[in-house]
């Protein structure tokens, strides 16, 4: 074995150039493959994350009915007991209470359907940190004709005029939005801040107010300190009607809830519905999100709700067309790696052939002094094998670097692209994930074509006859 | 001691228009010992006969028989096993392994069989020293005349004490000095080892240091004198 591993690793570099444009083969296409694989996992996770983390929560506890009927008549009262036998499940920190209903919202002549969430400010703010998504820097007209007096860098001036119109609820996108660095952006906070600055409130528990999701605000053309007229329908049938002063505006990195989403005290809102204590979901704080422990808590909860109606549903259930329209995307990537690794295996291939063909007669005379063609094919595999590994390796070493930056350093979207992503619903935002299975799988896939495109010399070799190879 | 035994032996090529009867009707036994030559004319069937002798090529009639085995009767990898332990090959040329050192191709066959380490080790360099190369045992093929490559075949032919050594025209492709130098080693090799040398020439040179001419033409044996 050691004498095969030895004559292995000689011949690959008989010819040099061969085996190092092999090698760089496979070494681009799995790096390519590592890099849109990270890409495709990082960004699937930021979007599922985005959903869980703002919307879905991991785990709800909703009656059975509401998920495919999504009325307050298929809500539930939270009884004191039922919360504390939620509460007795390990994984379960706490509670966080939703009333969700539909309403239709106007404000002078403008008017759309939105989704009200009734929710406690307090708990709700630990689950999304909504307070963090207030915005409060928005380019009005006024504001941008107040920076223009200032002296600011006129590059800079250029693009606060594109954001006409625009809020931000942090300064992370603000400098996206701007194209600046740090320092740029350190020197004109103050000036945006004094000519910019949009004052915002967080919702109080038991007072009256609404927080508007961005879009939505500037359709309806309100803002703080407006009144939005809402009009819904109560519990069993009644009607529901009440006038609600803006309290803030909130922005949201996903599109849907950022198009239609008006968030009010849940007290407020069960009073708005004539629901006291009545929630369409319970959101679980969970300790560990991970995939296994949110499915045993879930099974958890529906042994404990068994014989009841109320039951548990995981975010991968309520979140099925998100986790379809990923599946696919995913599997168009795989159809692209697909076609990637079988010019790869094709350019395999052809090298071994090669390797066989011009070594016929050097192969005649091993067999006939004594050399097993099993022991020969054995040598070639190994051969295949370190021309194969030698790609991986240095392809995965390669791809450390670049990983690690992306996973460090998400990509936003600017301009055209970014507004792409919006329309579909994406947040323009490209995550790589780390280190992960993924290396494995994409490894050993590579591996496997080249033991593949063995399999046919392998097969010459066993059938070789003696006098035809010395005689080649 | 009788090391091989040829009978009757024959092959037609019959895959062209023309039937060829290659070996027609060869009867020969080689003792211990031997250094034969076998002689003839382009195309009397010298190459053909010594391939059906190492096992190469299947006879169409008759047998060969090595040792008290008849080759025929083993399959396909046991022959390769058979040839391993009885038979050492020098042919024309390229018969080296690129890749390894003049010292490491010697080892070869003793690697196949398992030798220790030790053992390989002294016996490789007997018999480099043997054919004048103690000094290259590190060098690739490549790096080596082709007499010196012959040199090297010659004693990894011998390494592992075979029955005998099979050569087909060991010399063709050498120069008059490089081919009387392979024929002394050869010569004295086969003395002090004792195992017996079969090689087909063309070189009146050559046949003139055999001990024993076995001249054929057209396929059959017209003359066999030991000198
Ligand atoms: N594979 C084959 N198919 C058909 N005919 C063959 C084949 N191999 C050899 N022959 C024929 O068999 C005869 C003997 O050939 P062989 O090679 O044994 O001669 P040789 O004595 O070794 O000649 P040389 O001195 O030129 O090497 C020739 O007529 C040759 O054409
Ligand atoms: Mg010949």
């Amino acid at each position: 074995m050691k004498t095969a591993i030895k004559m292995a690793w000689r011949n690959i570099w008989r010819n040099k150039r061969r085996t190092l444009i092999t090698a760089a083969s496979i070494f681009f296409a799995l790096l390519f493959a590592l890099i849109m694989r990270s890409m495709q996992i990082g960004t699937y996770g930021h979007m599922y994350t985005c959903i869980i983390e703002s919307y879905t929560g991991y785990i709800q506890v909703q009656h059975k009915n509401f998920w495919d009927d999504r009325t307050l008549d298929n809500g539930f009262f939270m009884t004191p007991e039922i919360e504390k036998q939620i509460l007795k499940i390990d994984n379960v920190k706490g509670i966080i209470p939703h009333l969700e209903t539909g309403a239709l919202a106007s404000n002078k002549t403008q008017t759309k359907g939105v989704l009200l969430l009734g929710i406690d400010p307090v708990k709700e703010d630990k689950l999304s940190s909504i307070s963090k998504k207030l915005v409060f820097i928005r380019f009005t007209k006024q504001a941008i004709v107040r920076i223009e007096k200032e002296n600011i860098d006129p590059k800079i001036m250029k693009m606060i005029r594109n954001l006409e119109d625009e809020s931000y609820a942090n300064y992370a996108s603000l400098k996206i939005a701007l194209e600046i660095d740090d320092n740029e952006l350190e020197k004109i906070i103050p000036i945006i801040e004094k000519n910019a600055a949009y004052p915002c409130e967080y919702l109080k528990k038991n007072e009256k107010g609404i927080l508007v999701a961005d879009n939505l605000a500037q359709y309806l053309r309100v803002n703080v300190g407006d009144t939005l007229v809402l009009i819904g329908q109560g519990y069993h049938g009644v009607s529901a009607a009440d006038m609600f002063p803006v309290k803030g505006i909130v922005h949201f990195p996903n599109p849907l809830i950022n198009n239609m989403a008006v968030f009010m005290d849940i007290n407020e809102c069960q009073y708005f519905s004539s629901a006291e204590n009545l929630l369409t979901s319970a959101i679980l704080d969970l300790k560990d999100n991970s995939d296994k422990t949110v499915a045993q808590t879930k099974d958890q909860i529906n042994n404990l709700f068994a014989n009841t109606d109320y039951i548990a549903k995981d975010w991968k259930e309520m979140n099925k067309t998100l986790i379809q329209a990923m599946e696919a995307d995913s599997q168009g990537g795989i159809i692209m790696l697909g076609i990637l690794y079988l010019i790869i295996a094709f350019g395999v291939f052809g090298t071994v052939l090669m390797m066989t063909s011009e070594r016929k007669r050097e192969f005649g005379v091993l067999i006939s002094i004594g050399m097993q063609r099993s022991k020969l094919a054995i040598v070639l595999t190994f051969e295949m094998f370190f021309i194969g590994l030698l790609g991986i390796i240095s392809s995965i070493i390669a791809s450390i670097p670049i990983i690690l930056y992306g996973y460090n350093n998400p990509l936003h979207f600017k301009g055209d692209m970014a507004k792409m992503y919006e329309e579909y619903g994406f947040d323009p935002v490209m995550k790589f994930a780390g280190f992960g299975e993924y290396y494995f799988w994409q490894s050993l896939v590579v591996a496997i074509i080249v033991l593949i495109a063995v399999c046919y010399p392998v097969r010459k070799i066993i059938r070789l006859k003696e006098i035809q190879a010395l005689r080649a | 001691m009788k090391v091989l035994e040829i009978k009757n032996l024959h092959k037609i090529y019959n895959d062209s228009a023309v039937e060829v009867h290659a070996v027609n009707g060869i009867d020969l036994h080689f003792e211990e010992g031997e250094f034969a030559a076998i002689v003839g004319p382009s195309g009397s069937g010298k190459t053909t006969l010594l391939n059906m002798i190492g096992g190469l090529d299947k006879p169409t009639n008759g047998e060969v028989i090595i040792n008290g085995t008849k080759i025929g009767t083993l399959g396909k990898s046991k022959i390769i096993d058979f040839r391993m332990r009885n038979i050492g090959f020098v042919f024309q040329s390229y018969n080296l392994i690129p890749v390894l050192t003049a010292k490491e191709n010697v080892e070869f066959i003793m690697g196949l069989q398992k030798w220790t380490k030790e053992k390989r080790n002294a016996r490789t360099k007997e018999l480099l020293e043997a054919v004048g190369l103690g000094d290259r045992m590190n060098s690739r093929p490549s790096q080596l005349s082709g007499g010196q490559q012959q040199r090297v075949s010659v004693a990894r032919a011998l390494a592992s004490k075979p029955s005998f050594v099979l050569a087909d025209e060991p010399t063709a492709n050498l120069d008059s000095k490089s081919t009387s130098q392979l024929l002394e080693i050869m010569k004295d090799l086969n003395k002090k080892e004792n195992i017996t040398f079969i090689f087909s020439t063309h070189d009146k040179r050559v046949i003139d240091k055999a001990r024993r001419v076995i001249t054929i033409e057209d396929g059959k044996v017209t003359s066999d004198e030991i000198k």
